[in-house]
């Protein structure tokens, strides 16, 4: 999309988003004719032919990323700026909107989906009101019925492929409005107070599991920064064997982050986690350490 | 209906107001990051549990639904799904497992996936199978990537960039080889539905990759001259590609692999009954010959001495989302394919078939056949005898809103002027096909006495018909957008 608004074919993608989002970009992409450089966030220049900046908040590491300095060096060079977020952590940190980024996406799993080992989920994608009409797949608007009365329409159809067929800009038919509508009872019940309290519980839980694990001998918090409810933690053990271990103790470890971190794993708390629960993984890394 | 309260939840906020109690944290608190981090105000509804609650079930209500009404919807499928699909996708051994899980901690998963990965086989006869797509438009895609990736391989890669596509054919085809960066060629039909030998002849050469047939086709109807077709597109060097949404039609009657098809999608949310949830999720496995087994998408499940692991075929087209497709519709889909059994899914394109043939024969009189045959398990009538009368296929379909019934999909496939394309399913009675038929005979003799009542049908739904173009001209997609215009 945003190759298309700026008919421009490189994207620029942060080095500190996920190579599992990175790898369908490359599926998708690879016949576009549009080409991905991986750019550090720290150091970052956007070229002149860019089409967009894509950036992860929070990032592969947990971490919140600056989304207002990136969309704006992004802009200064006629790119568009493009986050994928957790929308759990929009419930107390900005919204994209809020830092000028022109188009977001999101997994929207944290929003009162079952993990059910990888999905179905539901995909979020939003974007500035401006763009609205490039929005690709099923969009809904209001109308008005013969006799004046409200009613809701599939619209924005024309660029689908009904009517373009082979010069349709996506080929997307079935997508996931079952869980979009469980997403939809799901923020209706937590409700404008609900989610805050849920995303800052997130927050407290990540931050004391953190605070508690890196005081431990053998391990260290390797996540720099402000990080929402995932952090990676350093062992000195490999992460296999760590992961056995805590296995033993009844414990489904965080995923293997050792492509970026030494001996890393990435753990992930949510509101769903009590204090009795991270005490447990806590004393059992702390046994895992020091038998090792 | 028209006098329900239609407000939209964030309409009946009333601030304080709220459904659920979130618990206070349980830990030491963490001072919150630095206020320029955090946002200010958060636009979400303040209402209680039992607002919510009826909020969404009178909502409900306003759907037609297979759970509620007939619906006929041809290309769709709309079966029966049995309750038992739901129940196993909810036991908590599938529901609750994280899709980053080490392989020993989900050998039950991965050997629901690895045993329909081989039933999806053998009942297509393309044993190389990848679950991942998540919907059959994603599963054309992944299929067509295939096709450019074997070509590649034998240093035709640019040279063959042509997807043949008949004018039949669903819209996703033509937009799939088009996200493939395929150039899209039509082929026309012929008087009788069936793709026109002769054109096909004519358009393959070295420049195709592929040859995308819908079968049975759009219309209902076999292909007879399949083996003819697979031979011309196979001598020019292209691959055939069998769009699979029709694959209700076939179970246990055929194999596209015996047919000479090299790649297929199937959609489990039609033939294999999982639910089509107003839209999705669905779930789009891509088949094929153990030949093109190598560019399947990643990750495919592998199996050696009974331990199970997800693994990345050697020269895979790469990953098409973040985990391993829709695993939750892949325990539906399995469910159901053990609860048939094989004498059971014998059953299911025979009665599917049968059921689609009656309607055809009962509706002969009142409405044009589109093409007057046997056909498979939908058929197209055409109202271009109505349509003299200045009766439209679109006030046929709405006229059937008012008898309960969901209207068939309209003025598809696009050859067919008027099309009413009805697909019965074979877990309809003989009753429900009957009072479907009357109801159409009804119509269509309204049609003839007061075309008015047809013209401005439906009188019974939550709405009349809906003015789309405004939608579409000035479009409100927000509660807030009206205020702003």
């Amino acid at each position: 999309m945003a190759a298309r608004l700026t008919k421009r074919a490189k994207v620029i993608a942060l080095d500190s988003v996920d190579e599992r989002n990175i790898d369908v970009f490359r599926s998708y992409s690879h016949y576009q004719g549009i080409e991905i450089v991986r750019a550090s966030s720290s150091s970052l220049i956007v070229p002149v032919d860019a089409a967009c900046v894509m950036v992860q908040s929070p990032n592969v590491a947990g971490v919140i990323e600056d989304m207002t300095a990136i969309a704006a060096a992004a802009h200064a060079s006629g790119a568009l700026a493009v986050a994928s977020v957790n929308p759990m952590s929009l419930g107390m940190f900005k919204s994209p909107g809020e830092c000028d980024v022109d188009i977001a996406t999101g997994e929207g799993q944290p929003l009162g989906v079952p993990l059910g080992f990888g999905g179905p989920y539901v995909g979020l994608f939003t974007c500035k009101d401006a763009l609205k009409r490039q929005l690709p797949g099923r969009i809904v608007g209001k109308t008005t019925d013969t006799n004046g009365e409200t009613g809701y329409v599939l619209t924005l159809q024309t660029r689908e492929q009904h009517i373009r067929r082979e010069r349709a800009t996506s080929n997307i038919c079935t997508s996931t409005q079952l869980i979009a509508l469980m997403v939809a009872a799901y923020l209706a019940t937590l409700g404008k107070q609900g989610l805050r309290e849920t995303a800052e519980l997130c927050y407290q839980k990540a931050h004391y599991a953190a605070s508690q694990i890196d005081a431990l001998d053998g391990y260290s918090l390797a996540s720099e920064g402000t990080f929402f409810n995932e952090f990676v933690i350093s062992c000195r053990e490999p992460v296999q064997s760590t992961l056995d271990a805590l296995l033993e103790h009844k414990i489904i470890g965080g995923a293997d982050a050792s492509e970026r971190v030494a001996n890393g794993i990435v753990f992930a708390l949510t509101e769903q986690n009590t204090r009795a629960e991270i005490d447990r993984l806590v004393a059992a890394l702390d046994e895992i350490g020091s038998a090792s | 209906m028209s006098s329900m309260d239609r407000r939209l939840l964030m309409d009946r906020s009333v601030a304080g107001r709220r459904a659920i109690t979130v618990p206070e944290p349980d830990v030491p608190l963490t001072p919150l990051p630095d206020a320029s981090l955090l946002r200010d105000d958060l636009q979400l509804p303040e209402v209680t549990e039992g607002e919510v609650v009826r909020y969404f079930s009178l909502l409900s209500q306003l759907n037609f639904s297979i759970d509620t009404q007939y619906y006929p919807l041809g290309s769709c499928t709309m079966k029966y799904n049995p309750k038992l699909n739901d129940e196993m996708a909810s036991l908590p051994g599938f529901s609750e497992i994280h899709p980053l899980q080490r392989d020993h901690t989900v050998q039950g998963a991965l050997q629901i996936l690895h045993e329909l990965q081989d039933m999806l086989g053998e009942i297509t006869g393309l044993p190389s199978v990848s679950v991942d797509p998540l919907a059959g438009a994603q599963g054309e895609f992944a299929g067509l990537l295939i096709a450019r990736a074997f070509h590649e391989d034998r240093g035709e890669g640019e040279q063959r960039n042509v997807a043949l596509i008949p004018d039949s054919a669903h819209g996703t085809n033509p937009a799939s080889a088009a996200m493939a960066g395929l150039e899209v060629v039509t082929v026309p039909s012929d008087e009788h539905g069936n793709v026109s030998v002769e054109d096909l002849r004519n358009l393959a050469d070295k420049r195709t990759a592929v040859f995308m047939l819908t079968i049975p086709n759009t219309v209902g109807l076999f292909e007879p001259n399949i083996l003819e077709i697979r031979k011309i597109i196979h001598d020019a060097g292209g691959l055939v590609y069998a769009d699979g949404a029709n694959l209700n039609a076939l179970l246990g009657l055929a194999k596209l692999g015996y047919l000479g098809f090299d790649i297929a999608h199937s959609n489990l949310h039609k033939t294999f009954s999982t639910p089509h949830g107003g839209g999705g999720p669905g779930s789009g496995p891509v088949l094929v010959t153990d030949e093109l087994a190598k560019y399947l998408p990643t990750p495919v499940v592998g199996e050696v001495d009974g331990k199970f692991s997800l693994v990345s075929p050697e020269r895979t087209v790469g990953r098409l989302n973040g985990f391993q497709g829709s695993f939750g519709i892949v325990v539906r889909a399995y469910t159901y394919i053990r609860l048939m059994g094989l004498e059971g899914i014998k059953a299911i394109a025979r009665n599917a078939i049968i059921n689609a043939n009656y309607i055809q024969s009962q509706l002969k009189d009142d409405f044009d056949v589109a093409y007057d045959r046997y056909c498979m398990h939908e058929t197209v009538v055409s109202a271009r005898r109505q349509k003299a009368n200045r009766v439209s296929a679109l006030d046929v379909a709405k006229r059937l809103v008012d008898y309960g019934i969901h209207p068939p999909t309209m003025y598809f496939p696009l050859i067919v002027p008027e099309a009413l394309m009805i697909e019965p399913t074979e877990t309809e009675s003989k009753e429900t096909l009957d009072a479907f038929i009357a109801v159409m005979k009804t119509i269509a003799a309204e049609g003839q006495e007061s075309p008015e009542l047809l013209h401005s049908a439906p009188h019974h739904a939550a709405n009349t018909r809906l003015d789309e173009a405004t939608a579409a001209r000035k479009p409100i997609l927000r509660g807030s957008d009206e205020a702003a215009d």
